[in-house]
């Protein structure tokens, strides 16, 4: 309380021990600056973040749910990795996703899975014209508070390889490689490799050398962006048909590039963490995820941006994991027939996915935020799945984690079946805690979910 | 009947027979009942023919036979008599049974297109009628098929009545301005500065739509990647244009141009135990003092090695200074010798001989002579413009006046627009390119190659660059369906084969207009460069995702064990899958150079190997690195694209072989008849294994015959399983195999059309010869679209059918399909913005 007060009444930063140099000064002040009710901020000013975590194909129940249905969130074998960090997660049952389920559309289940993840619509079915799901709910949050922070989101991925030939079942490849859409016919390409997303965020070079070409970067990406602009609303005027859906993608994409230079202007002291840029797509599944979640981790940690995506893998996905000596694909075990030996695997690999999780989470909860608080008790991080039985394809009670304290907003320690309602429900509660208003409605919403 | 319930429908479907049959009687009860609502369209369709606007002659590109009209009556086309008369009693013969009201299979009820008008104003759903009807898909097999001459009515009514198609001018369809995909941006890049990126690590991998990756409609842009567009354009550009504009004239003698007396070339090692001399002619210009360097490389032991050459360079036989050459850690080394030359042409001598005794001193020492580099005249005088420098600034640094900089800088920027958005550019964009430069000199103060940079960086991030668009002819008046301009053209034709920009000779015959005239000798022309390698690694890598081998996940300890074999330490090493995926990109790059079959990739007598591949395959008798045609013994089960190990690998799990990926692999790219989805209520798998003894551990073919037992399965599975199961015999890395948990495979089987075979090589020729024209669309197919970058439609049916007709007509030749291609409207039209106008507006009305 005294801290916050304090926060409010400078508006200047303050100084915070040991870990919080990478804390961008920018931060505190604009947040106490505004009047009004600040947006993804917690009640002690510190800043509020939301991400997505998505894990394919669906899990090995028997292992996964919670020891008691109601009540103190007791963990089962496949969640066993998060009990040190157990008093700031919590686990849903009975949560959602009709517009994945089959319907009039038939198979393509593992293509609707994942592009209803995170926007609660039903992919139109076509193998590439007229692509279509629903905005996702982290470009919804993105837009209404990216503004706050130098980057308005992040999307990430662990998938690095792309097939040739066609997707599932006459579904084009672009719903079961993205979950976040900017628009609804307008996926947003997630980032594979931590490197780059490293040196977007604070710029290349060596440790001392980044802030500079951070700066020279936006700079160049300014003068280049006028530009361009120009170009595309020549090209556009020249466009006479009703053929313009492509140049309008390029246009936003003009628009958000530059607001997100005029968002990082306002931050003078772009961070600079102390540590190598990483090098790459390293060679090991569990080290690239364990990086991919450390620049998620990152960006936070700096308030570089408050709402992330990660895919760790795309659904379906049927390569094997060698390092747990899981030598069948995963999609391929995942359609186990009940054969116990398959579902075993498949146990096994679901707790894998999860020991990395579990790190992010404990790593997450290590970093002390301006607040005094933890990054992770001023964080809402869902971790699930848009299949519950990857077997038969199942698409309600969906396995499903939200761990973190929202701020002190989040009823933690506990499992909650809600029985059957929308996946999307949870999110409408999770966008109110952060202060979006207004947004009543997603994809499949009947409410807006608030016991969490 | 099985599924079909019978009862009320029966009796509903007599009553709309009756009422039917007499054509203009309007079944009025049935009607309200099932629309109350509704009424009646009256307006009958305006007769297609000569008063449309757009219909025209047959156009000169117009090539191969205008078929698929055949067989109709003399009643008026696009008629609803002719609907209710003709069609509707063979859609009751033959589809009411599951598609009437009451049923409506699939969510499809014949009941709903009651007049012609309803029909026509659906046309997608009588796209995906015509396409089960054409692949003979529907009706399903336990029901009566209808005759041949039937189902040819039906489909010739469809493709003319209900899509209105006219043989004569069809609806091109549009291509949406497309993006570059990261190989073409890689290669275009590439062309346009020297630069090669890595563009997989790059940027995000690019969404893929009817199962390729060009194709305009999936590749989206977001913020992230047009960020990367501006820094990778930042980068490549300052990285390309080098520091200082002049270098010393020079030029390169590689070693192999050097001749021993007896004419023997200047290969491979040396050793410096012998003499060697080797000579060669060298073209001197300008007298004057020059630098003479040789390269060479000689191994690297780590102990030191007593033997010594002198080497010697001579000129016109006059020794430029003897040099000894002694053993060293560095296998690099490069000598250099100073010369003042003359005029002429002079002979250059490199000379090697002992400096010890080999007879007494053991030496391993040898050479291998790299190349010579003459440099000179030295001098600033005789400076020349760096290639890499004129590549952007023709004619080098910027003048010093204002006024011809200003000129300058304009005639720099059409230059590089030229190439970069692949047509000329206006002028009114030369003005902003030159001023966008200008004011980069001027404001921000940089330099003119920096403020040059800059601009072309711009260029490379504009939508002119990383976008194709298309463009018409000019005065594209009344013409609905106006030509492409030949600058598109030329993009079409580059980005097809060589997944590139186009190059100057294309360029230069679009800007004189004559690329059309000249589209034979060019297509053959494109087909020979190098960059056509493209187009094997691209299609057909992603037409049978021999891309895919590098990359997948294969155990093979796990698949050998799965085989008996246990234990194995074999590994599919990166460079076995190297020589997998060229295999199958050589069938397809060796029928192309010689105008072959395109059946000759189903079933062929020769297969192309190296050494590894044919450890792999079992072969003997090969042992050369290098991948070579090799002809098959007869009896050899190998030989067409199904036998190889690429197309064996994908479609296999990572540590066993899925028949039916195999099977549906097959349907999808080879006969083209795609599975109908699997139902949703799929019953499972375990239901099929629980019908056996706990005892018994079912077989792969027994569990999927069980499996096939549920009605709801069989319908798929009839068309998969039997293709998937002819290929049991090779393991999941394309090994042979006799056996599968132990018991002997059983590879023969019966596809759904009703032709048995006994093993692969029966499927092969079955494949190659019964259902040659299954094969023949599905090329068609895939090949169109990716040349169009665009899904097919059910205005392309008629060129889909005229390329198919050239085909068999011309033995399946690969270039009468290619040819076909090219020449057809789609490739050769596009809708004018006027037509796409109206029929946007159609759409919304």
């Amino acid at each position: 309380m005294q801290r916050r007060h304090f926060l409010k009444s400078l508006g200047i930063s303050i100084a915070l021990p040991a870990y919080q140099s990478l804390i961008s000064r920018g931060l505190a002040a604009s947040t106490a600056s505004r009047q009004t009710k600040a947006l993804a901020t917690t009640a002690s000013g510190a800043p509020l973040r939301t991400a997505y975590c998505y894990f394919p194909n669906g899990v090995n129940q028997e292992h996964w749910w919670p020891l008691k249905n109601s009540g103190e969130l007791v963990l089962n074998r496949t969640m066993k990795p998060l009990e040190n960090i157990k008093a700031k997660i919590q686990a849903f049952g009975g949560l959602d996703h009709i517009n994945a389920t089959a319907g009039k559309d038939g198979a393509g289940d593992h293509a609707r899975a994942s592009a209803s993840f995170l926007t609660g619509e039903r992919a139109r079915k076509t193998a590439g014209k007229d692509i279509q799901a629903g905005v996702s709910i982290d470009q919804i949050i993105a837009n209404e508070i990216g503004g706050e922070t130098r980057f308005p989101s992040l999307e990430l991925t662990c998938d690095t390889g792309r097939k040739s030939g066609r997707c599932d079942s006459g579904y084009a490849c672009a719903y079961q490689y993205n979950i976040s859409w900017q628009s609804p016919t307008t996926p947003v390409a997630p980032e594979a490799n931590p490197r780059a997303v490293f040196e977007r965020l604070f710029g290349g070079g060596p440790i001392g050398s980044r802030r500079q070409n951070f700066k020279k970067r936006l700079a160049q990406q300014r003068s280049i962006l006028d530009f361009v602009l120009e170009d595309a609303q020549t090209l556009r005027n020249q466009t006479d048909y009703h053929d313009t859906q492509k140049l309008d993608e390029y246009l936003s994409s003009v628009r958000a590039i530059e607001k997100r230079i005029q968002d990082s202007e306002k931050v003078d002291d772009i961070p600079d963490p102390d540590m190598a840029t990483p090098s790459g797509i390293p060679e090991s599944f569990s080290e690239h995820m364990s990086l991919m979640y450390d620049m998620m981790g990152l960006a936070f940690q700096t308030d570089s941006t408050r709402v992330a995506t990660l895919q760790l893998a795309h659904e379906g996905m049927n390569t094997s994991y060698p390092e747990i000596g899981i030598d069948e694909g995963h999609h391929y075990l995942s359609h186990h027939k009940e054969d116990p030996e398959k579902m075993e695997k498949i146990a096994i690999i679901d707790r894998y996915y999860l020991e990395q999780f579990a790190l992010f989470i404990e790593r997450l909860d290590a970093m002390e935020d301006v607040d005094g608080n933890s990054v992770l008790d001023n964080s809402m991080i869902i971790y699930g799945c848009g299949h519950c039985d990857g077997n038969r394809h199942t698409h309600d009670n969906l396995p499903v984690i939200l761990a973190g304290k929202g701020g002190g907003e989040l009823s933690p320690n506990r499992f909650v079946n809600h029985g059957s309602v929308p996946m999307t429900n949870l999110y409408l509660g999770l966008a109110e805690k952060l202060g979006i208003e207004g947004l009543d409605h997603l994809g499949d919403s009947t409410g807006t979910l608030r016991n969490v | 009947m099985g599924h079909c319930r019978a009862g009320l429908r029966q009796e509903n479907r007599q009553t709309l027979k009756t009422e039917l049959k007499s054509p203009g009687k309007v079944p009025n009860s049935y009607y309200l009942r099932k629309n109350g609502q509704r009424t009646m369209a009256h307006a009958k369709r305006s007769l297609l023919g000569l008063s449309d606007p757009w219909k025209r002659g047959i156009p000169l590109w117009a090539t191969g036979a205008v078929a698929g009209v055949t067989g109709l009556s003399s009643l008026s086309l696009g008629d609803d008599n002719f609907y209710q008369a003709e069609i509707v009693p063979l859609l009751e013969e033959s589809c009411y049974d599951c598609h009437d009201y009451e049923s409506q299979k699939g969510g499809f009820s014949i009941d709903d297109y009651f007049t012609f008008s309803e029909v026509s104003s659906d046309k997608q759903q009588w796209f995906k009628v015509y396409k089960n009807l054409q692949a003979q898909v529907m009706p399903p097999p336990e029901k009566e098929p209808p005759s041949d001459s039937d189902r040819r009515k039906m489909l010739d009514w469809i493709k003319r009545d209900v899509f209105e198609i006219d043989p004569g001018n069809p609806d091109p369809g549009r291509v949406a301005h497309r993006r570059l995909n990261r190989v073409e941006y890689e290669n275009t890049l590439y062309e346009l500065t020297g630069i090669r990126i890595d563009s997989g690590d790059l940027l995000p991998s690019d969404d893929t739509g009817y199962g390729f990756d060009n194709i305009a409609d999936a590749l989206s842009i977001s913020p992230l990647v047009l960020e990367k567009y501006i820094e990778i354009a930042g980068d490549v550009i300052s990285g390309s244009i080098p520091e200082e504009a002049y270098e010393l004239p020079h030029q390169e003698i590689e070693s192999d141009e050097f001749r021993d007396s007896s004419g023997g070339r200047l290969r491979g090692l040396l050793s410096f135990a012998d003499s060697h001399e080797y000579r060669t002619p060298v073209e001197i210009k300008v007298a004057g003092p020059y630098r003479i360097r040789v390269r060479l490389r000689t191994p690297s032991f780590f102990d030191f090695d007593y033997g010594k050459t002198i080497f010697d360079l001579r000129i016109d036989q006059e020794s430029l200074g003897p040099t000894e050459i002694i053993h060293s850690p560095k296998s690099n080394r490069v000598l250099e010798f100073e010369a003042r030359l003359e005029p002429g042409s002079r002979e250059l001598t490199i000379a090697l001989s002992p400096n010890y005794d080999p007879a007494t001193v053991d030496s391993q020492m040898k050479a291998t002579i790299e190349s010579v580099i003459i440099e000179g005249p030295i001098g600033e005088q005789h400076n020349s413009l760096k290639p890499e420098y004129a590549r952007f600034f023709p004619s080098g640094p910027a003048p010093d006046t204002e006024q011809a900089r200003s000129a300058y800088i304009r005639e720099v920027v059409e230059k590089f627009a030229y190439r970069a958005y692949r047509r000329p550019p206006s002028a009114g964009m030369v003005n902003r390119l030159a001023a966008f430069a200008e004011s980069s000199i001027e404001l921000d103060n940089l330099s003119f190659e920096e403020a040059m940079a800059k601009t072309f960086t711009a260029m490379l991030a504009s939508p002119f660059f990383l976008y194709r668009s298309t463009e018409p002819v000019a005065e594209p008046e009344n013409d609905a369906y106006p030509l492409i301009d030949e600058f598109t053209l030329a993009s079409r034709l580059s980005y097809f084969f060589w997944s590139t920009m186009p190059d100057k000779t294309l360029l230069q015959l679009a800007e004189r207009g004559q690329l059309r005239a000249s589209l034979d000798t060019q297509v053959e022309r494109m087909l020979a460069d190098p960059k056509a390698e493209a187009f094997a690694e691209n299609f057909v890598g992603q037409w049978l995702q021999s891309r895919d081998i590098p990359l997948i996940g294969l155990n093979e300890r796990e698949i050998l064990k799965g085989d008996g074999v246990l234990g194995s330490r074999f590994r599919l090493a990166g460079g076995v899958r190297q020589s997998m995926r060229r295999e199958t990109e050589m069938s397809f790059e060796y029928i192309l150079e010689n105008n072959l079959s395109l059946l000759e990739l189903l079933d062929a007598d020769y297969a192309f190997l190296n050494e590894d591949l044919a450890e792999l395959y079992g072969i003997e008798g090969v042992d050369h690195g290098e991948m070579r045609k090799v002809d098959l013994p007869p009896d050899s089960h190998r030989g067409g694209i199904l036998t190889q190990a690429t197309i064996l690998g994908v479609t296999s799990n990572p540590t066993r072989t899925s028949p039916v990926k195999r099977g549906l692999f097959i349907l999808e790219n080879i006969l083209g008849t795609p599975a109908p989805p699997a139902p949703p209520d799929v019953p499972e798998l375990e239901e099929a294994e629980k019908t056996f003894d706990e005892n018994h551990t079912p077989s792969m073919r027994e569990l999927m015959a069980a499996h096939r037992e549920k009605p709801l399965c069989r319908s798929c599975h009839e068309r998969m399983d039997p293709l998937g199961l002819a290929l049991e015999n090779f393991n999941a890395m394309g090994m042979w195999r006799d056996h599968q948990a132990g018991m002997p495979i059983d590879p023969s089987g019966t596809l759904i059309t009703g032709e048995s075979f006994k093993d692969i090589r029966d499927l092969k020729r079955i494949l190659a010869n019964e259902r040659r024209f299954d094969y023949y669309r599905v090329v068609s197919e895939k090949m169109m679209t990716y040349a169009l970058g665009r899904g097919l439609e059910y205005y392309d049916t008629h060129t889909v059918d005229n390329l198919v007709g050239d085909l068999e007509a011309n033995n399946g030749r690969i270039m009468t399909l290619i040819k076909g291609i090219i020449d057809s409207p789609p490739f050769q039209r596009t809708r004018s913005g006027s037509e796409e106008a109206q029929l946007a507006s159609s759409v919304t009305n």
